[in-house]
């Protein structure tokens, strides 16, 4: 992934004044400010959803179904059932977001774990979980999960047990790599001079130095799982109706997108927002880091 | 010389990938909680059909003899018999093949040409209005489910414009590439995001190395240099790209192919998936693991014949 | 400049990749120019006058009229093969079809048929013997729909245009379910001959035949040059199969077909607002109903069966599943057929009454249970969310289970099911069929596959069945509907029509409530457009 990319920055240096010199650092922030301020509005507007909403996302209302967006009190329309859309987004929020945070946060740490262990260790254990890790990758990734879900049966919880098993993979190649980096330096060789343990070494010494690079790619990762989470709900693998999920939404939307076109379009402009915030926090993040460098 | 040695290497490298997928696929099967049999019988089930589907399926034997059954079969070509097309997985396969292959090639098409000359013109017009603009559409491309772009490019293209059809693979080659236009349209927008913020920064890396500088000051016009230097660069790019991120194009086309409804192998993943069609599902994850792999040697093959440097590694 | 021994090698390089760059380039846009400006001509027939073009939502699954169960493919089949008698337009009377004349004697147990002289399709000509071998074929398939003719004992054919049949005892359905698609005849030695091959391109005596066929694409049907009957005006037939309801909607749209099956409810308005196009719906025999197996406990309670009665509201389903293109559902009985018992009324949604009855019932406080439903049937998946979210109220806790059609009959079907959702549409214009269906705990389908029974409903199904006397038969039928009311083994939700949509340039496309076709194709005309 390039790292050289950083569009929000680069539309605040467009408005900048003269003072650069001052606003240096603050222009390098403002991609992770607005990545985080995306990604921290849908999680509140998720959360508060009672508050910002009367309607529930599960009510039916047979008097007004397919009400387009602006019209007799619902902001976003309806859908087929009458169901507010502005609600089920909202709502459907929370269970987007938590495969974004559930699906990246496990596979963060095993992922990381697993690739810490060997690379620090080497040998044969680093020589066959990399050949794990080689032929997982041979797997067109999508297809693995969609198997797996398959076989399981379609529910959120088996697309987490799917997600878990295939996406570690990509953590363990970027923290193994950068472990064995990190192995040759001389923090590390006089750590283990001094006796640390093995645990001690990997997690005090080389841990810090390659939590960085790993972050950067969880957010990159996160879009991802925001997205397959999303597919797995189009294509009725993952939530279940009538549950709000936008991926679900998305699907059942295709029926009427020639009378109603809003049904479709809205929930793929919050998937956007959310995948937006994760990638400008990601770019935020890689330019905060390089920048301490 | 090298060159041989490295081909020979690459091939035995997928050897034990092989093996490892059989493994994989082989498991999969053995994911499902419950019986086979009663997902395979359904309505017609009996406990004594129920002995014989499992014996059928070899799976009253221990398990490491049912892995070599398994990969013997999979040397005759055999992938078991389909549930819902009452013929052999494999032919269903096979004829569902030429769609996705076709879509794939032509998605793969289209991404190259959106993508060269808008990460190259980004590199070399940087900063500018171009450049600007086209960082902040990769930015929200990349954040787009394919689905949900699918969908919006079928109502703005098929239903408001009448351009190009909804759905279906057409029945001749004209009719493909008119039917396959969107949906490979969809692939490539995804796929052209990652390839644009690396050929760009790739393209920058190239404009302000040493040899460029060199070659500028010998006299070389700009424009040779670009030819010269940067597109080969770039095409460098794409192929390294592409084998990185080809499972991602490849996995693209079974959402693409459910949205736009062409009858490719993404859409009979779905399909059998729908319909508990579990030989097919197995057959269509090892079929595309294997296109992976092979697409993968490939673009290997290509890169070092473009890059001699590869050999050598 | 020096020349150095990699610049050939490099240039040489340079031109092949500006050469392929190119060519790709030029080949995007060729084809792309040309797809475009070919696409008018990629289904050229549409335009034509003498090809009426139907889209169809479901992929042919056999052109077997014995093994045929699924409606897209019977209606096919009618235009193909010839029966003894067929249903007129309207559905109400029986007008002959190869049987020019019968003779009905012995106490209604001796059924004699003159055919009139015809050929199949391929010139060979149509003898008793097709007629006996292909209705006695049918009647003996297992599953299929031989139980309609228990009460034949013999099918006889004393010579080449007369067939006679033998029954047990009187049975006042025979000539209904002889109009039906099953008893359809075909060519003995062919069929005998070819096996499950035939069925690939098969033969038949109707006023179409078969010139190609692709199960999942497209089926072609031109004139029969040997029917007996007046030529139709239209001279071809093609079916296309376009399972996308968005594709076929736009494809009426463009002209590319004239005619498509199932448009969806919501659109139904918007389309015939679309200048040029007009959306039919033609009454039908369809009744939507829920099967409740009672192999599940709580369904064997009669007071859960009223609960769920009261605790559904049917409008609510009418107006979000059919966008209010439907009527709610009383009888079991399709609406308004034959003997149809006008006095039931449909349920009223009424919550306090259905909750009074769960109280009643052994599970007040509610129960588990699981709505099996077919993938990709936008009101019957619309039907599933409104049900779930109205017996939430009464703390029952619907789980939905989607599967693909087949996958998902053959899970209602084992007796290992709860809720699933199922249609019935009328094969034959007589109460008897759906009647066994439905009642007859042995009646083929374990009484929709409820496996619920009653003694006095099932007695008056075989009293019914053999009752000659129209007015006593119609009580029987009366009274049956009522026990069927009062015990709801299954839920019946609502009748609704056939919906097509077509072109206003054709004249003559009519849709009978058996859901038939066949008749209004031969006079049916195709402007151009």
């Amino acid at each position: 992934m390039s790292t050289t990319i950083n569009p929000g920055a680069l539309l605040l240096e467009h408005f900048e004044t003269r003072s650069r010199r001052r606003r240096g650092r603050l222009s390098r922030n403002a991609t992770l400010i607005v990545g985080c301020t995306l990604l921290g509005l849908v999680i509140v507007a998720s959360l508060a959803a009672p508050l910002l909403t009367n309607y529930s996302p599960e009510t039916l209302d047979p008097l007004r179904p397919l009400a387009p967006p602006l019209s007799s009190g619902h902001l976003l329309g309806t859908d087929e059932f009458g169901r507010d859309i502005f609600a089920r987004i909202l709502y459907g929020g929370r269970i987007d977001l938590l495969v974004a945070f559930g699906a990246t946060g496990v596979t963060l740490v095993v992922g990381t774990a697993i690739g810490l262990v060997s690379g620090y260790f080497g040998g044969w254990v680093d020589a066959v979980i990399m050949r794990i890790v080689d032929l997982f990758f041979a797997f067109p990734f999508f297809v693995l999960v969609i198997a797996i879900v398959a076989m399981l049966g379609p529910s959120i919880f088996n697309m987490f047990i799917a997600i878990w098993l295939t996406s570690w993979i990509s953590y363990a190649r970027i923290t193994r790599g950068h472990t064995v980096v990190a192995k040759g330096r001389e923090y590390v060789l006089a750590a283990k001079a001094l006796g640390y343990r093995h645990s001690r070494v990997m997690l005090r010494h080389i841990l810090p130095n390659v939590v960085s690079f790993v972050l950067i790619f969880a957010m990159v990762d996160a879009v991802g799982n925001v997205l397959l989470g999303a597919a797995l709900g189009f294509l009725g693998l993952g939530a279940k109706p009538p549950s709000p999920e936008w991926g679900a939404m998305i699907s059942d939307g295709q029926n009427y997108i020639l009378s109603s076109w809003w049904l479709s379009t809205l929930p793929g402009i919050a998937i956007v927002i959310v995948g937006v915030g994760f990638s400008l926090l990601g770019d935020g993040l890689a330019d905060l880091l390089r920048a301490d460098d | 010389m090298a060159r041989y040695r490295f081909i020979g290497r690459r091939v035995l490298q997928l050897i034990p990938v092989l093996f490892g997928i059989t493994v994989v696929t082989f498991f999969l099967l053995r994911l499902i909680p419950g019986d086979p049999a009663l997902q395979i019988l359904g309505q017609h089930y009996t406990k004594a059909g129920a002995v014989e589907v499992r014996h059928a399926l070899g799976l009253d034997r221990p398990l490491w003899q049912q892995y070599v059954l398994f990969v013997q079969h999979l040397f005759q070509g055999n992938l078991g018999e389909s549930i819902t097309f009452k013929q052999s997985a494999r032919s269903v396969i096979t004829e569902r093949l030429p769609p996705t292959l076709f879509l794939v090639a032509y998605a793969a098409t289209v991404a190259t040409v959106v993508s060269i000359p808008t990460g190259v013109v980004s590199a070399l017009r940087r900063s500018g209005v171009f450049d600007q603009t086209a960082r902040v559409t990769t930015l929200v491309g990349f954040a787009m489910p394919p689905f949900w772009l699918g969908i919006i490019l079928i109502l703005i293209f098929s239903i408001h414009l009448h351009v190009f059809p909804v759905n279906g693979y057409g029945n001749s080659f004209t009719a493909h590439l008119d039917h396959l236009f969107l949906p490979s349209l969809t692939i490539a927008l995804g796929f052209s995001t990652i390839l644009i913020r690396t050929l760009r920064s790739s393209t920058l890396a190239v404009l302000a190395s040493d040899y460029v500088d060199t070659a500028r000051v010998k006299g070389i016009s700009r424009l040779a240099v670009l030819r010269k230097h940067v597109l080969r660069n770039a095409i460098v790019s794409v192929v390294v790209v592409f084998g990185i991120n080809l499972a991602y194009l490849i996995s693209g086309t079974v959402i693409v192919e459910t949205v736009f409804g062409i009858p490719g192998v993404g859409s009979l993943l779905i399909d059998s998936v729908s319909t508990r069609d579990y030989p097919v599902v197995q057959g269509v994850t090892l079929v595309f693991a294997v296109l992976v792999v092979a697409i993968n040697l490939l673009t290997d093959l290509v890169h070092a014949s473009l890059d001699p440097r590869v050999v050598l590694e | 400049m020096s020349i150095d021994r990699s610049s050939v090698r490099a240039r040489r390089r340079r031109a092949a990749k500006a050469v392929l760059t190119l060519t790709l380039l030029a080949l995007v846009v060729v084809g792309v120019a040309a797809a475009a400006a070919l696409r008018g001509g990629a289904h050229g027939a549409a335009s034509a006058t003498d090809t009426f073009v139907l889209a169809n939502a479901v992929k042919v699954d056999t052109l077997d009229p014995a093994q045929n169960s699924v409606n897209e493919s019977i209606w096919l089949t009618q235009n193909i093969y010839s029966r003894l008698v067929q249903p007129n337009a309207t559905g109400t009377a029986l007008l002959p079809d190869l049987a020019t004349s019968w003779k009905v004697s012995n106490g209604g147990k001796t059924y004699t048929f003159k055919l009139r002289s015809a050929k199949f399709s391929d010139g060979t000509p149509l003898t008793a013997q097709d007629a006996a071998f292909s209705i006695l074929r049918s009647k003996a398939l297992k599953g299929g729909w031989g139980f309609l003719l228990d009460a034949v004992k013999s099918v006889t054919a004393p010579d080449d245009s007369t067939v006679v049949f033998q029954l047990t005892r009187p049975h006042a359905p025979l000539l209904a379910d002889l109009a039906m698609y099953a008893y359809a005849v075909v060519p003995q030695k062919a069929v005998e001959a070819q096996g499950d091959a035939f069925w690939n391109k098969p033969v038949g005596s109707g006023p179409f035949m078969v010139t190609s066929l692709k199960k999942d694409q497209q089926l072609d049907l031109a004139v029969n040059p040997n029917w007996y009957g007046k030529k139709p005006s239209i001279k071809n037939v093609q079916v296309q199969i376009v399972p996308n309801d968005n594709s076929r909607v736009l494809l009426l749209q463009s002209k590319k077909v004239d005619a498509i099956e199932n448009p969806p409810g919501n659109l139904i308005n918007q389309i015939g607002k679309f200048p040029g196009l007009q959306s039919d719906l033609f009454p039908s025999t369809r009744v939507d109903f829920i099967q409740l197996d009672e192999h599940y406990a709580p369904y064997k309670d009669r007071n859960v069966r009223m609960a769920l009665n009261y605790g559904i509201d049917r409008n609510a389903i009418v107006k979000l599943a059919y966008s209010g293109h439907a009527t709610p559902g009383s009888s079991y009985m399709p609406y308004k057929m034959l003997y149809w018992n006008s006095s039931l009324k449909p349920y009223p949604y009424d919550l306090a009454k259905a909750k009074a009855f769960l109280a009643k019932s052994k599970y007040p406080n509610g129960f588990k249970t699981f709505l099996i439903e077919v993938a990709n049937d936008v009101a019957g998946n619309a039907t599933a969310v409104v049900i779930k979210s109205e017996l939430a109220k009464l703390n029952i806790s619907v789980d939905i289970r989607t599967y693909e059609l087949l996958t998902a009959y053959a899970k209602e079907d084992g007796g290992h099911s709860q809720m699933g959702q199922r249609y019935w549409t009328n094969d034959i214009i007589d109460p008897d069929e759906v009647t066994t269906f439905a009642v007859d705990p042995k009646g083929g389908a374990n009484a929709f596959n409820t496996y619920w029974g009653n003694a006095r409903a099932t007695s008056l199904v075989h009293k019914a069945r053999a009752e000659l006397n129209p007015v006593k038969r119609g009580q029987m039928y009366k009274e049956i509907q009522k026990i069927v009311y009062q015990e709801s083994p299954f839920l019946v939700l609502d009748y609704s029509p056939y919906r097509y949509a077509q072109g206003k340039w054709v004249h003559g496309f009519h849709v009978n409530p058996l859901g038939a076709y066949n008749l209004s194709l031969l006079d049916l005309t195709v402007d151009s457009h």
